[in-house]
């Protein structure tokens, strides 16, 4: 998982925040107006998240 | 100060109607007091955006040439219901498609109907000599279908429960991917925001109730399929046309390795007809309390560890048994705040209107547990004794015991009849023809394993998952108390 990219598709995701209780390092959040962010540089691609998405909003490259 | 539907529906008219969304309702009765806001506040509205696995769609596609009876269809192959009409279907959003299951499913397809996409139409007849036509094959959108009404016989929960696992694997639910050892908790509900907790007693929510559905006009058409109202678990029955909705407020989703469902936008505008309804409608997440409840234990009754408020959720972390567990929610609080507000905005605008119930619904139901004629049937009921060797015993020796015990599976143990593995004669076999003599390095280490208190269906589900047929049963402190095979369990 260290080489690959995660990414997330803000046209997919509807900001449920199923995804941030499975990331420990908050990479992935819900800002003051409860929309998911992303924050790459606290992700260590330990790909929890991956396929837990409702919408398939997140993968990776 | 009492206010009328009909002083209210007359400022609306005017424009002067003074409408909060629940969330400023809370600040607003916080800064000035109940009696102020009974005075000066209409209309509070409210909003919700969850899955609601409830969630459906009755279609009507218009008779064919020749004429068809549906015996079976699918609509972009998941498969409808017909129970009824010649050409009605009702379009589940859990039914999963035949080709992508865990992809794609009912709710998907109403969300892409809404969305103004094609949907292929394939279905089926027995024939009968007024509707001669056995297959159709065709691909319409919702402008060109007759009816397309969302009906849901279970939507807006008033609260659900906060989901977290003891077990020791990941579980993949409902309510999302449940982290082992309370590793993550996910939460369903609105909190303040959500409808029937700011009408707790049901005053003015009833059948009829003009409501924001999908984003557009809804109405409540009774009480909800397992409405609780004793233990403030109610719920609605809603339908809606889905030609004036929007896919914003209507998304199919799919939960890993559980299923599809759908997301349902729903929000209801609650009059400020007393002081009553201005108290309630002031609550915050700090006064809504619910479960957290654990789903490690697969049966009906799960264990409640603590309550916990939507204020204390809403933070992001919780405390389980002394542990701090991270928590999210699984439905949106930002469409719910939008939904809510758009609300606001179309009674502003003079735009919508609101109407008493024609009737209210009922507060003293309970929910109750399926009847069940057969007892269920616990580990502990059939397991029977195991063969146990020792760690540091010889190859030789396992293999003895297989031949004398008849059996296939011995378990490993220690002094202290801990258990430290198994092994299958095909184990022995192999390390025999391997030429291996060390008991330890042929064992299965990883071992699952049942309880005295798993159901039998649970230790079948643990066998069939992962490919194997037998399972030590342990006690608390891991010893060896006997052993299940798929043998009993047949």
């Amino acid at each position: 998982m260290t080489d690959v990219k995660v990414s997330v598709d803000y046209e997919l995701c509807i900001d449920c925040g199923s995804c941030v209780s499975l990331c420990q390092e908050d990479a992935l959040y819900l800002n003051n107006e409860w929309r998911l962010e992303y924050d790459e540089e606290k992700c260590t691609k330990c790909g929890l998240c991956l396929d837990s998405c409702p919408r398939f909003a997140i993968s990776k490259s | 100060m009492t206010k009328t539907y009909a002083e209210i529906n007359e400022k609306i008219k005017n424009g002067d109607a003074v409408v909060l969304t629940a969330a400023e309702m809370v600040d607003f009765v916080e800064e000035k007091g109940i009696e102020v806001a009974a005075e000066e506040v209409d209309v509070v509205t409210t909003g919700t955006f969850g899955p609601m696995c409830s969630s459906g769609a009755f279609l009507n596609f218009g008779h064919s040439d020749p004429p068809i009876k549906f015996e079976h269809l699918w609509l972009n192959d998941v498969h409808a219901y017909h129970g009824g009409a010649a050409v009605d279907c009702y379009i589940g959003c859990t039914r999963m498609a035949d080709v992508r299951p865990f992809e794609y499913g009912g709710g998907h397809v109403i969300e892409d109907l809404v969305a103004g996409k094609p949907i292929r139409l394939r279905g089926n007849s027995y024939t009968t000599d007024c509707y001669p036509l056995a297959e159709v094959d065709t691909t319409l959108t919702i402008d060109e279908i007759n009816q397309a009404i969302l009906c849901n016989p279970r939507n807006a929960y008033q609260r659900y429960v906060c989901a977290v696992n003891s077990s020791n694997k990941t579980l993949y639910t409902y309510m999302g991917k449940l982290l082992p050892r309370y590793g993550n908790a996910h939460f369903a509900g609105a909190g303040a925001l959500s409808p029937l907790s700011n009408d707790p007693d049901y005053e003015t929510i009833g059948i009829g109730t003009r409501i924001f559905l999908g984003g557009g006009i809804g109405y409540i058409i009774g009480e909800g399929t397992q409405h609780s109202p004793k233990n403030r678990f109610g719920t609605l029955f809603v339908k809606g046309d889905l030609k004036q909705m929007s896919e914003e407020y209507l998304r199919g989703v799919t939960y890993e390795k559980y299923g599809t469902s759908m997301f349902i936008g729903l929000g209801i505008p609650i009059p400020i007809l007393n002081e009553g309804l201005a108290k309630k409608t002031a609550l915050s997440d700090a006064n809504l309390l619910t479960d957290v409840v654990d789903y490690g234990i697969p049966r009906r009754d799960r264990p409640k560890p603590r309550q916990v408020s939507y204020k204390e959720l809403k933070n992001g972390y919780i405390e389980i048994k002394g542990k701090k567990v991270k928590c999210s929610p699984l439905s949106s609080f930002h469409h719910a705040k939008k939904i809510a507000e758009t609300m606001k905005k179309w009674i502003q605008e003079g735009k919508f209107f609101l109407n008493p119930p024609a009737e209210t619904l009922p507060t003293d139901t309970v929910f109750t547990p399926m009847k069940q004629k057969s007892q269920i049937k616990f580990v502990k009921d059939l397991k029977r004794k195991a063969e146990i060797c020792h760690i540091d015993c010889e190859i030789r020796t396992v293999a003895e015991r297989i031949i004398k015990s008849n059996r296939n599976h011995i378990i490993i143990t220690d002094n202290e009849n801990v258990l430290k593995g198994i092994v299958t004669s095909f184990d022995i076999t192999k390390a025999i023809a391997g030429d291996k003599d060390i008991l330890r390095e042929i064992i299965t280490k990883r071992v699952i394993t049942a309880t005295d208190n798993d159901s039998i269906d649970v230790a079948a589900r643990k066998m069939k998952s992962n490919e194997i047929s037998a399972l030590p049963v342990i006690d608390d402190n891991k010893k060896v108390i006997g052993i299940i095979t798929s043998e009993e369990l047949i």
